[in-house]
């Protein structure tokens, strides 16, 4: 078992997005942030504290926000790298740089378990109010929470590898 | 600060050190021994004061605050920093940092991306048939990334190709002998190749080499209408050029073998090639026996 510390200080990077992450849809949504902390060498490494949220459209949204923009940000720094890397065998060290930076973030794009619980929880509740996004929104929340259980088996490093290498290869053989 | 009176022990305290259980107030005394406040704990709530920022605690008298989407009452000064908490700078910093290096990595890389594209676009338009695109869009891939070997080799494939259906079978050897020189367990350029020498012959009138091209594509490919009809043009030219009779008999024998096994288009092309070679002894090219025939040639009809 690899600890779940040295994990997220080799891909620190990502721990800071996904923070940035919620706190720039806690902004969007004008929730209140009390505290942030981007990383730290503890568990959590890194956590936004916000006021508890009510609306099911923020809550969605704050929650989901780092697999928006971290799986966004994967593909941004590993698209540039991952073609001269994967389909020429080129070996140079800022396309390596992109790809581990690109694959970190990718890998920290699920929401965390207290997260997907709070959302999962209020899915529940707002698909049984009537609330549209919730009810659409509940499949997408059933893959989240299961892919958060899922990262005992690495899906989310996985995620981040295939969304960084496997993606733009697929689109651009689709734009071809 | 507002007062307020607990409604079970009625003891008056200050507004933020009471809660609210199943929507009384209660100090903290008489909700910890509530047995309300034993169930669910969302029952349990803490009162706020709406005078006193929740955040810093200051005192505003009997001024109400305004309060936060949950129902906090804070402060102005409080609101403005919880609702627009600044991204630190470094955050801001590196993440401006990285954007700008990943920019600079697209455009350095941008090359790559536009190889694979068109290499992926090449191969379609070669399954199309369109080899004059699919050699084009190759070779930009191989100028583009010159490290990548394999389009280079491709390019010079699809290219040999098209001098082949050009007719311009000398242009094509070259360009197929450096694809199969690295790419020897591609039978089908093997094949092309051999086919672009007995062309290549053909065209410089070198009818002993051709012939021998011609032996060496029925060995290739035994038992076939291209080999038996690459035999019967051979022996047809060198009838046409010495007059030997044999020759004549072995161009006949081998086109009767490829009008067996070719299809009909094919075999009626170069049937009426090859008994007007042999009725003249005339060698004329494929391209010049169209422009003289347009609508074929038969003994007798002659020249339109």
């Amino acid at each position: 078992m690899i600890p779940g510390i040295l994990i997220a200080l080799l891909t620190f990077p990502g721990v800071i997005v996904h923070e940035a992450a919620h706190m720039l849809f806690c902004r969007l949504r004008g929730v209140a942030v009390f505290d942030a902390c981007f990383f730290r060498l503890g568990n959590p490494c890194g956590y936004v504290s916000h006021e508890r949220v009510n609306d099911f459209n923020s809550l969605f949204l704050v929650a989901v926000g780092p697999f928006i923009v971290n799986s966004l940000l994967c593909v941004v720094f590993c698209l540039p790298a991952s073609v001269p890397v994967s389909m020429f065998g080129q070996q140079d060290l800022v396309s390596y740089f992109f790809l581990w930076l690109g694959v970190s973030i990718g890998m920290h794009a699920f929401p965390s378990t207290g997260d997907a619980q709070n959302l999962w929880r209020a899915a529940k509740v707002g698909a049984r109010q009537g609330n549209v996004l919730a009810m659409m929104s509940l499949p997408l929340v059933v893959v989240i929470y299961a892919a958060n259980l899922a990262r005992f088996f690495w899906i989310d490093y996985a995620y981040g590898v295939a969304l960084g290498l496997g993606l733009p290869e697929l689109v651009l053989k689709r734009i071809a | 600060m507002t007062q307020t009176e607990c409604s079970s022990c009625h003891k008056s305290l200050p507004m933020n050190g009471t809660f609210l259980v199943a929507a009384r107030v209660l100090c903290g005394t008489c909700a910890a021994a509530d047995p309300e406040a034993t169930g669910d704990p969302r029952d349990l709530a803490r009162n706020f004061d709406p005078t006193m920022c929740t955040l810093c605690g200051t005192d505003y008298g009997s001024s109400v605050l305004g309060k936060l989407a949950s129902g906090l009452p804070v402060c102005e000064a409080c609101r403005e920093k919880v609702l627009h908490r600044p991204f630190p700078g470094w955050v801001k910093g590196s993440f401006a940092l990285l954007l700008a290096l990943a920019m600079f990595a697209f455009a350095l890389n941008w090359r790559f991306i536009e190889a694979y594209r068109n290499s992926v676009r090449s191969t379609r338009a070669a399954q199309a048939g369109d080899f004059a695109t699919a050699a084009r869009l190759m070779q930009d891939a191989a100028r583009r990334v010159p490290e990548a070997a394999e389009f280079g080799d491709a390019g010079s494939f699809f290219q040999g190709i098209v001098f082949i259906q050009q007719d311009r079978d000398a242009d094509a050897v070259p360009l197929l002998e450096s694809y199969v020189s690295r790419h020897r367990d591609v039978t089908f350029a093997g094949d092309l190749l051999e086919r672009a020498r007995y062309g290549a012959a053909f065209d410089r009138k070198d009818y002993d080499a051709m012939l021998l091209k011609a032996q060496a594509i029925a060995a290739r490919k035994p038992g076939t209408f291209d080999g038996a009809a690459a035999l019967a043009s051979a022996y047809a030219c060198k009838y046409a050029l010495t007059g030997q009779r044999q020759f004549k008999d072995f161009a006949l024998q081998n086109l009767e073998a490829a009008t067996k096994l070719g299809a009909t288009a094919e075999v009626a092309d170069i049937t009426d090639r090859l008994e007007h070679r042999l009725a003249t002894r005339q060698i004329l090219s494929p391209a010049e026996f169209k422009k003289l025939f347009p609508n074929g040639w038969r003994r007798g009809a002659g020249p339109k």
